[in-house]
């Protein structure tokens, strides 16, 4: 081949490369499956390779077990973890001194009764009125009596539903502003995994991180 | 003294006649296809858009730095479609559009052309290029995290990763027969190593490359793999060092480049063979998952050193009085 043809055959080679690959970029932009396969997640000491078919598939779980807030509806579909909970985000508890719960407006302004809430309590007798977390464990396995959380939940999120009122059933963050990403990531992940007996947990930081 | 100026004669790299580096173009092009096709059917349109794109792209280069620097346009050598093949073999299907534009810029521009252009750079250009984007934009070069959309019937993780973080045992199951079909995750070109293997065979038969070069990489690699595995078993053994990664497109497009690897036997092995000596140190010490760029890239640096041990000249210099 003469260099003149050659020239004119890396023209057209360079035209037809230029255009099918402009083509395949726009044409057939790389779309994001609508369920993950697998999600990365980039952190310090090491990448997580998270495999959401597998577990959403192999393991049998329900979408629920970890979109949690789909479940309480506060959002319409499976959200990245992210949405809420950030890398420099502060838990905070609904009781307490920085809490959202406020005992004494609920129990001066609103015109509540002691007793709708202190359920022991008996206006002129005494007692009635330790902590509620006395006698609701956080882990007590028994059956008979609500769970911490669920006690508060029932009560608080019950009154204000009964009445109208929000904060309610899912408006987690009128109540409590999600924890850093980092403690959802892991109180979920180690969690499930410790509650079932599978998978990596607390002792196994190499399992996961380290993609 | 005569002030008519001599034929100086100097060592390599020699400019090659144009004809013969077409030639030679076009038969590296073709035997890469042998790797890149099972790719792009594993990986689909992007792949082949990466892929085409990166030809494309690498040209357009080219022509424009002929322009740039006002010399004949030089495309039809086939030159920069190779270095654009080539570069796109070590992409992820998924690489966006400017990385691969920026990469073949990077690659014809400062690894070719500021060296005067074909024949004249000391690095390769292509590693060059791949070396900026993994220090500049490393996750995009992550194949775990690319190719984390795709789903497989076999471990997506990348082989190099597994080794790296959770030792030999994460790769025990693996099956050599698998990562020659290619049943791994990695570079478009750089996974299915029956096709490079037959390229390879192919382009050293041919003499387009030099066979010492390609094989006393693989024996770097694979003896220094094997040393590490005998004296802990924590190290994976030479098979997958072999078979995964950029090992093979290295030994086969990347470290045979003529003008930055050297000419004479004893050196050719010597640079080989320390590339790939290196790259299995990088990929089990070294902070790197894999070796292979770096590697090629320091022994680019060395091969002007190397290529001085050569024959002794017949004859005698004598200096007159
Ligand atoms: C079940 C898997 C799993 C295990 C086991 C695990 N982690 Fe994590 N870790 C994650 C995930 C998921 C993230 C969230 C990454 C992110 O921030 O996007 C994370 C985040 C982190 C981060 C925050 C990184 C950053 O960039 O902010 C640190 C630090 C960390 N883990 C340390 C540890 C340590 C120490 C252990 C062992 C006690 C451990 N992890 C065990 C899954 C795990
Ligand atoms: C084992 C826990 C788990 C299960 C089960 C699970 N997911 Fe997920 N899902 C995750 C995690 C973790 C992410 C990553 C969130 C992030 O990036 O912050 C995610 C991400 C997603 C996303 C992407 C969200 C976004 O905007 O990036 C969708 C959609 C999704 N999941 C849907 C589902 C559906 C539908 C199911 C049920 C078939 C399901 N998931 C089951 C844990 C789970
Ligand atoms: C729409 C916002 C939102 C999204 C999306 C969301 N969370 Fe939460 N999450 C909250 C809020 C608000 C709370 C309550 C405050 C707290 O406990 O941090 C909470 C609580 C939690 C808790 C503590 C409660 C418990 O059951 O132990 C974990 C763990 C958690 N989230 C993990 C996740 C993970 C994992 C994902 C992604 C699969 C996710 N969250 C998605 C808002 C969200
Ligand atoms: C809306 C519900 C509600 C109402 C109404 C209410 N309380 Fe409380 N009270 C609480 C909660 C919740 C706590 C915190 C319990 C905990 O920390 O476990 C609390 C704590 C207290 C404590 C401190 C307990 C301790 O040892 O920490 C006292 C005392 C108390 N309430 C008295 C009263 C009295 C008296 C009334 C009526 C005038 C009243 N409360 C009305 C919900 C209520
Ligand atoms: C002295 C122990 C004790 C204290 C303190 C206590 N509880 Fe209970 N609570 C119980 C027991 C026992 C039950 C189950 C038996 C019953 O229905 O009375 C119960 C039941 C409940 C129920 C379910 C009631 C129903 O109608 O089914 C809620 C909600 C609840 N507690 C919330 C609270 C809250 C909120 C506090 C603090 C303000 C609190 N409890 C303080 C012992 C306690
Ligand atoms: C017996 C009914 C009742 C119970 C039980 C109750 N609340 Fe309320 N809550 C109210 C009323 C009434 C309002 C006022 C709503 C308004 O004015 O919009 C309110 C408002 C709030 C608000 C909105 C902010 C504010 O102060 O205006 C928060 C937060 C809140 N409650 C937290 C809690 C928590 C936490 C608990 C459980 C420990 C709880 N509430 C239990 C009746 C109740
Ligand atoms: C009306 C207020 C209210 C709302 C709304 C609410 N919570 Fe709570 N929650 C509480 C209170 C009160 C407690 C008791 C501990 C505390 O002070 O936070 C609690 C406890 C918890 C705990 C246990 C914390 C512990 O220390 O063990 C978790 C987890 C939690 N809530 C998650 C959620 C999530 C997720 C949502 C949304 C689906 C939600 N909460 C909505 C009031 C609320
Ligand atoms: C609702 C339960 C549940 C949650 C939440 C969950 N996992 Fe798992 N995970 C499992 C089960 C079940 C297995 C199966 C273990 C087995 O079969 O050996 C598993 C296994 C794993 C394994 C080991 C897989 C292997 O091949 O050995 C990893 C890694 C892992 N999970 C990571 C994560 C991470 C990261 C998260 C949080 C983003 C997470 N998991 C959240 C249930 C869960």
């Amino acid at each position: 081949m003469t260099s003149k043809n050659e020239k004119l055959l890396g023209f057209a080679v360079a035209v037809v490369c230029l255009a099918v690959g402009i083509l395949s970029y726009t044409v057939v932009p790389a779309k994001a499956p609508d369920l993950p396969v697998r999600v990365m997640f980039h952190a310090l000491g090491g990448n997580v390779l998270f495999d959401h078919q597998t577990h959403s598939d192999a393991y049998n779980l329900e979408c629920d077990d970890c979109h949690h807030s789909h479940k309480d509806g506060q959002s319409e579909k499976p959200d990245a973890c992210g949405a809420c909970h950030q890398k420099d985000g502060e838990y905070r508890r609904a009781l307490g001194e920085k809490g959202f719960f406020d005992h004494k407006v609920h129990s001066e302004d609103y015109g509540l009764e002691c007793a709708q809430c202190h359920h022991d309590y008996v206006e002129g007798k005494p007692g009635g009125l330790e902590p509620c977390g006395d006698c609701h464990l956080r882990d007590s396995g028994d059956e008979s009596i609500l769970s911490y959380m669920d006690a508060f939940h029932q009560q608080c999120i019950g009154c204000h539903e009964e009445m109208g009122l929000s904060p309610g059933k899912s408006e987690c963050a009128g109540c409590h502003t999600p924890r850093k990403k980092i403690e959802a990531f892991h109180n979920q992940c180690m969690g499930c995994h410790e509650d079932l007996g599978a998978g990596p947990g607390e002792a196994d930081c190499k399992t996961c991180h380290g993609y | 003294m005569s002030a008519t100026p001599k034929l100086t004669v100097s060592y390599a790299p020699f400019w090659h006649n144009g004809s013969r580096i077409s030639k030679k173009s076009c038969n590296i092009f073709m035997a890469s296809l042998l790797a890149v096709v099972p790719g792009v059917y594993q990986y689909g349109v992007p792949a082949l858009g990466v892929v085409a794109l990166s030809v494309g792209s690498a040209m357009m280069w080219e022509i424009i730095m002929n322009i740039l620097t006002r010399r004949p346009i030089s495309i039809g050598d086939g030159n920069a479609a190779v270095i654009g093949m080539i570069f796109a073999m070590l992409l992820p299907a998924t690489a966006p559009w400017w990385i691969v534009v920026i990469g073949t810029c990077i690659a014809i521009v400062i690894g070719k052309h500021i060296y005067g252009g074909i024949g004249g750079n000391p690095f390769n250009p292509v590693m060059l290029a791949i070396a900026i984007l993994m220090l500049s934009w490393g996750k995009i070069l992550d194949f775990n995290a690319a190719l984390a959309s795709y789903a497989f019937n076999f471990n997506a993780v990348y082989p190099l990763t597994l080794m790296k973080s959770f030792g030999a045992s994460a790769v025990g199951g693996i099956s050599l027969k698998d990562l020659l079909m290619g049943r791994q995750i990695g570079g478009i070109g750089a996974t299915c190593g029956i096709g490079l293997i037959a390229g390879g065979i192919y382009l050293m038969l041919r003499g387009y490359i030099r066979w010492e070069i390609a094989l006393s990489f693989l024996a770097g690699v694979g003896v220094t793999a094997l040393c590490f595995n005998k004296v802990n078993p924590v190290y994976a053994g030479p098979g997958i060092h072999l078979l995964t990664g950029y090992t093979l497109v290295g030994a086969f497009y990347l470290i045979t480049e003529d003008s930055s690897s050297p000419v004479n036997f004893i050196p050719m092995m010597i640079y080989g063979a320390g590339a790939g000596i290196l790259t299995v140190l990088i990929r089990n010490i070294g902070a790197h998952v894999d070796g292979v760029v770096f590697a090629i890239l320091i022994a680019n640096l060395i091969n002007p050193l190397v290529d001085k041990i050569r024959p002794k000249t017949i004859g005698e210099v004598i200096t007159h009085a």
